[in-house]
């Protein structure tokens, strides 16, 4: 067996001794290593650059290797605070059990109220023609792989890709609230571009009368974490704290009825004839699991539709 | 051998930074969990093997979160070198030098990052950027630094030990 104090002592005969000029000084070799590397990551990064997207082919490898890993380690995470979960509740696991029959039973008398106003939704939809069009689009649910590794950047990535039919621009939503489009896909994983991302722009509308149409972009302020500024088209807007945006038919990305979130400040800035206003979006950004995307991208839609009309 | 287990370390270091660390953020900052596998493995390794990590965790980054590949690649390349100047074996035992140095690193880090993405595009509020990621991301990674390096120091030990046995059991042939 080697013995320890190897790690500790110079003289020890398993380990090598370098020539003195070798260790003095940096060999030639490695400064000329050090310029390749160098260049070739300045040349990687203006290529990216220059392109607008990746290295499809190593992305692809690295999606396949990656993104299971991240489930994985997702799934025993879960596992765990499941555990934990479990452990907590096992005092007050009666109490809630008995408080969750009474939501239940609550929950089924209201549910038997809304099947009836849904119904009678459906009748005066059909009268008055009204197409809901969120409620026609196909989707399909994805999960948050993972978040970004660094405190400097805001991009997420959803177990979904190329192979299971989505495509770049569409639409993700969780519960009724937007959150983004995918701005990158990829065999079997995408990226996400959320709403609150300096790059987001998203065309939206105050939803009550007169439906003023405004534009929602991400900020990336420190100060207003996970807020989006609102921008008003026109100088006289309608638009109050409190008030609903949602996304308006203007857009190429995102179909129209879309919750974005509420407006929660609007101050005026400079000389007092302009003023700004900030969102707060519908979802929480900072909790997300699942989502689901809209499998359809809504410039085919409108294409159909406007060929669709023209007959 | 080596590359083996330094690879998948650092695989499961990218991962368990963008998945588990943020379960355990705080108001909005992570460690930087990769940076301190990098400074510690310069320190524990020199130079060659620092950069050649540092390349490795850049670009796995890069190509999986960041749309300009080679950013956090050469950044994390020249961390890895620089703290590879820091491999003497006085200084390994040391548990307050790794401390040190990573919070020196992780500043470094901050500084280019904050340079190039928010100062060239025209953010000048430096300030506010200071007191909000780059000194708590400082504390946080210094507050993971100490018992992750003595974790790495024992694993590099390990595997040290493995070497030399295979070198002792070859040479003895």
């Amino acid at each position: 067996m080697a013995k320890k104090r190897s790690k500790r002592n110079p003289l020890d005969p398993l380990r090598p001794i370098k020539p003195m000029r070798d260790r003095k000084k940096m060999q030639v070799s490695t400064k000329y290593r050090m310029i390749g590397v160098t260049l070739l990551c300045l040349a990687l990064i203006t290529v990216t650059f220059v392109l607008g997207q990746n290295i499809k082919p190593i992305n692809a490898v690295f999606g396949y290797v990656a993104a299971p890993f991240q489930k994985a380690y997702l799934a025993v995470e879960d596992w765990f605070s499941g555990l934990m979960t479990t452990a907590k509740r096992l005092k007050s696991l009666e109490e809630d059990n008995e408080k969750l029959q009474a939501e239940i039973d609550r929950y089924m008398y209201e549910n038997t109220i809304l099947k009836n106003d849904a119904a009678k939704l459906e009748e005066l939809q059909e009268l008055y023609k009204l197409d809901n069009y969120y409620e026609n689009y196909p989707k399909t649910g994805a999960q948050i792989v993972s978040l970004s590794p660094s405190n400097w950047y805001d991009v997420f990535i959803i177990d979904k890709g190329s192979k299971d039919g989505l495509q770049k621009y569409m639409p993700v939503l969780a519960g009724n609230g937007l959150v983004g489009h995918i701005s990158e896909v990829f065999e079997n994983y995408s990226r996400v571009t959320a709403i609150v991302n300096p790059d987001s722009f998203v065309y939206g509308e105050v939803n009550r009368s007169p439906r003023d149409k405004v534009g929602v972009q991400g900020i990336d302020d420190v100060s207003s974490s996970g807020l989006c500024r609102i921008q008003f088209t026109t100088e006289d807007v309608d638009i109050a704290i409190g008030d609903e945006i949602v996304t308006s038919a203007l857009g190429e990305i995102y179909p129209p009825g879309l919750r974005i979130g509420t407006v929660i400040k609007i101050q005026e800035i400079g000389d007092g004839l302009n003023s700004e206003a900030y969102l707060e979006p519908a979802v929480d950004m900072k909790n997300l699991n699942y989502v689901l995307v809209i499998t359809e991208l809504w410039k085919d839609q409108m294409k159909e539709e406007l060929e669709g009309s023209g007959e | 051998m080596r590359i083996l287990m330094m690879g998948l370390l650092s695989l499961l270091c990218v991962f368990a930074q963008s998945t588990v660390c943020h379960a355990i953020e705080i108001r909005g900052v992570i460690p930087n969990l990769s940076l301190i596998l990098i400074v510690s493995y310069g320190i524990l390794e020199g130079k060659k093997r620092g950069r050649g990590l540092g390349l490795f965790i850049g670009l796995t980054q890069d190509f999986l979160f960041f749309h300009t590949a080679g950013f956090t690649g050469l950044l994390y390349y020249y961390i890895g070198h620089l703290s590879g100047y820091f491999n003497k074996d006085f200084y390994k035992e040391n548990y307050i030098l790794p401390l040190f140095l990573l919070a020196a690193g992780d500043l470094l880090y901050s500084l280019v990052c904050y340079f190039f993405l928010y100062l060239l595009p025209g953010d000048t509020r430096f300030l506010l950027y200071l007191q909000r990621i780059i000194i708590p991301e400082l504390v946080y990674t210094a507050i993971f630094a100490l018992p992750c390096y003595r974790i790495l120091f024992w694993i590099d030990g390990r595997i040290r030990l493995l070497e030399q046995r295979m070198q002792a059991r070859s040479s003895s042939r």
